[in-house]
């Protein structure tokens, strides 16, 4: 299977903190792949060592094959970036940005910036800072697929903006996926973007990898059922069980989150021969808060866990 | 192989690494970016020369100075140029060039560096252009110049001859070259404009801070003969890039080898900073939006830098004999060592904002 | 278009399609023959992954529900409708349980049940005949 991105043992220090530890990921090649993570966890930072613009500190990370420490520019010919920030040149028009990329870059595509620019319907001849913020993203994405890419860096690009530009945006970048057969790598907060999306997801916390997966395989690994114990059977049977990972009371319905197979975790449960026993739709935002809960990241009852940043 | 190809392999590789370091996008880019302010620099320089004098024509105000002279207003502020030293045009272009380069690092700080680190251009290239354009800019406007002053010259019956005035445009040409790479070489060590434009003014004094330093105590204190001082001085004043321009403040320019070993050592310097930079910026860490060129501790250098070249200064023009200047020097140092760190502590405590 | 697709769903997307597709032959809305959108057609308007998109079709190929005829298309396959040697009642059978949950907190009686039940069987049967 084709790599489109790869770390391997990157570690980033910054001002002496370890922002990436040891970080090993692999991206395979035309799949959407997702990171989430809660804030400072280190995401921007991966996307700004493998967008060229951090250095790493040890360890390797490959982009297409190549290796970002090359100091020649022709890794990036076919990557394209949209930070979180869109960093631009303030004080010239779109149509001037268009022609710079297209000097910068040697498999720039007229038609496809043209056609992207009519369906965006996006200013022309407007200064880039008299552009509001969802422009500003619109336009560094016209950027990014305009080089005719195979690798496409995402870092939090829908954050702040509204819904219309929100699917404008995913749009775009499923078409890209399906045309040309490009990869994805996508770092967000908003996991009903992934969860629609990607193929895989990986999460980052604290600079460390907590897990990477196919996103069906991280569904499949855990399970939510609601269930209503009989009068006599006591509740500590059930949340002793093996592989509950959260119980939650509501008078007498119990919402259970369990790891581990479906059915095995089912029959375990009937064995209780409870009166109630279904089985819930758990989300990924579900998964997410409980595996950073396991973490000591949480917002309980108004106090946050050990873990916040902020 | 035939060895034909083996002998031309070697040149199309330079060749083609010349032709990827300087990239013709980002060169229209810095075109495109800059180019008021390179208006702006055209201007500047043909001020005195073109503007003074269609000044006083247009406005017919009498001079009696150059009334005097018997010559036209554009022949006499031509003279004034090339026989005086150190006149308006240049000091201003001096300055210009300094400003130039440090607007042309210091205007990608807003985030577009890190725009251009994630395009398909390296580092070198990304500065690489911008020296083209510079050393290009000023090799034009001063050949514009050269022009000018040589039709002027011509009208007014040959006042100044050619080969002087060549002379002259080449001098000044090559040390704004060499103070364009020199503070585009600075601005990749320090992140703010201000700082950056400071420390390429102190490399440019460099000679005379050394004066005072070494050659000023010593002769105080009576370790050198006020001769020997002044020989020192004398050398020290051809690290001076400046002078270059005035032929009469250096020894020996006029000599023909020694004019032409100097001027290829001011091509020299603008190579080597451009190497320097390029270098310099291809290490840099871009973190935290280019805050932060070069290693964290610029402040905390400028600081120790600061306090080593002024205690002495300063401890020379108080102590009489040596023990005082000693003494003097050991105090003043931790004055100023010390005052600097309370400065910041207080400014950033009451939010004047960092760097 | 008639697809339902839950992301939030315990159910994999690609599962969600399939069983989607089945039920729209199931209900007439697909008949034997009827061209199927293309993978890039269906990732555009669903936004979903293509990628997803791609192993449903797959698993129902394989399942003999649709076929690829090169260079024409995707098309229902021809009886498509058919039993599965063994019937897989897991489903129904959750299904059931919350029905008979709902029918017990609303305190209808199992024949009433049993009427409702075979009142609506009717109507589906009716329906279909006159797609």
């Amino acid at each position: 299977m084709e790599l489109a991105l790869q770390t391997r043992n990157l570690d980033k220090f910054y001002d002496g903190q370890k922002a990436l530890n040891n970080l090993c990921l692999s991206v395979p090649a035309a799949t959407i792949f997702g990171l989430i993570g809660p804030n400072g966890a280190g995401k921007s930072t991966l996307m700004k060592i493998l967008a060229g613009i951090s250095r790493p500190s040890s360890g390797e990370a490959f982009i297409l094959g190549r290796s970002v420490r090359e100091k020649s520019g022709s890794i990036r010919e076919r990557v394209g970036y949209v930070p979180d920030v869109p960093v631009l040149y303030p004080s010239f028009t779109v149509a001037e940005m268009y022609n710079l990329a297209s000097r910068l870059y040697p498999h720039w595509d007229w038609e496809r910036c043209r056609e992207l620019q009519r369906q965006y319907d996006l200013p022309y001849g407007q200064r880039i800072r008299n552009l509001s913020r969802g422009q500003a993203v619109q336009v560094s994405l016209v950027l990014a697929l305009s080089i005719r890419p195979r690798l496409i860096l995402l870092d939090e690009p829908t954050a702040g903006l509204d819904p219309v530009v929100r699917r404008a945006f995913m749009q775009s970048i499923i078409e890209e996926v399906a045309e040309r057969q490009t990869t994805i790598f996508y770092s967000t907060h908003n996991l009903n973007d992934l969860e629609q999306s990607a193929d895989y997801i990986a999460s980052l916390w604290q600079g460390n990898l907590l897990f990477s997966s196919s996103l069906d395989q991280l569904k499949e690994s855990m399970h939510k059922f609601r269930v209503m114990l009989a009068d006599d059977m006591p509740e500590q049977r059930l949340t002793d069980l093996p592989g509950v990972m959260e119980s939650q009371p509501k008078g007498r319905v119990y919402t259970i989150i369990f790891q581990g197979d479906l059915n095995h975790n089912y029959q375990k449960v009937q064995e209780l021969k409870p009166l109630l026993l279904e089985e819930v739709d758990l989300s990924l935002e579900d998964i997410f808060l409980i595996l950073m809960k396991e973490r000591g990241y949480s917002y309980e009852h108004g106090k946050s866990g050990p873990g916040t940043a902020d | 192989m035939s060895t034909a190809n083996l002998a031309q392999a070697p040149r199309i590789k330079t060749r083609n690494a010349m032709a990827k370091l300087f990239h013709p996008g980002l060169l229209w880019k810095e075109w495109r970016q800059h180019r008021y302010l390179w208006i702006l620099f055209f201007s500047l320089i043909m001020l005195q020369p073109v503007f003074v004098p269609l000044f006083i024509r247009v406005f017919a105000l009498p001079n009696r100075i150059i009334a005097e002279s018997g010559l036209s207003p554009s022949a006499w502020v031509l003279k004034a140029i090339i026989q005086n030293g150190a006149c308006f045009m240049e000091q201003t272009a001096v300055i210009a060039v300094v400003l130039l380069a440090t607007i042309m690092l210091g205007a990608e700080r807003g985030g577009s560096l890190n725009y251009l680190a994630s395009t398909a251009v390296n580092r070198r290239q990304i500065l690489a252009a911008k020296w083209l354009l510079g050393n290009l800019g000023i090799l034009v406007c001063m050949s514009a110049l050269l022009l000018y002053m040589v039709a002027i010259s011509t009208i007014n019956s040959d006042i100044i001859p050619i080969s002087q005035l060549l002379l002259w445009s080449v001098r000044t040409t090559l040390v704004l070259l060499a103070l364009f790479s020199l503070a585009l070489l600075s601005a990749c060590i320090f992140s703010s404009i201000l700082y950056s434009a400071v420390f390429t003014g102190f490399f440019l004094m460099l000679p005379i801070l050394l004066t005072s330093i070494i050659v000023f105590p010593l002769t105080k204190f009576h370790v050198l003969t006020a001769a020997q001082a002044s020989q020192v001085n004398q050398w020290l004043n051809y690290l001076n890039v400046i002078e270059y321009i005035s032929a009469d403040s250096v020894a020996g320019l006029n000599n023909t080898s020694y004019f032409l070993g100097s001027m290829l050592a001011l091509l020299l310097a603008d190579l080597l900073f451009l190497l320097m930079a390029m270098r310099l910026f291809e290490r840099n860490p871009l973190e935290r939006s280019g805050e932060v060129f070069l290693s964290g501790n610029s402040k905390e250098k400028g600081r120790l830098g600061l306090a080593i070249f002024l205690s002495p200064l300063l401890a020379c023009n108080m102590a009489d004999s040596w023990l005082q200047f000693l003494v003097c020097l050991l105090l003043l140092f931790i004055a100023i060592y010390l005052g600097m760190g309370i400065w910041w502590r207080l400014s950033a405590g009451l939010g004047l904002g960092k760097n | 278009m008639w697809f339902d697709i839950d992301p939030r769903s315990s159910t994999p997307i690609y599962l969600q399609l399939t069983q989607g597709v089945k039920e729209a032959i199931a209900r007439g809305i697909l008949q034997t023959g009827d061209r199927m959108p293309t993978v890039r057609e269906m990732a555009s308007e669903l936004r979903i992954n293509p990628n997803t998109i791609a192993k449903a079709y797959q698993r129902l190929e394989q399942e003999g529900i649709i076929e690829t005829m090169r260079s024409r298309g995707t098309f229902v396959a021809a009886g498509s409708v058919r039993r599965d040697s063994q019937p897989d009642y897991t489903k129904l059978a959750e299904y059931m349980q919350a029905m008979l949950v709902e029918a017990y907190h609303q305190g209808i009686s199992s024949a009433e049940l049993e009427r409702f039940f075979k009142e609506y069987l009717r109507e589906w049967e009716q329906n279909k005949e006159g797609k």
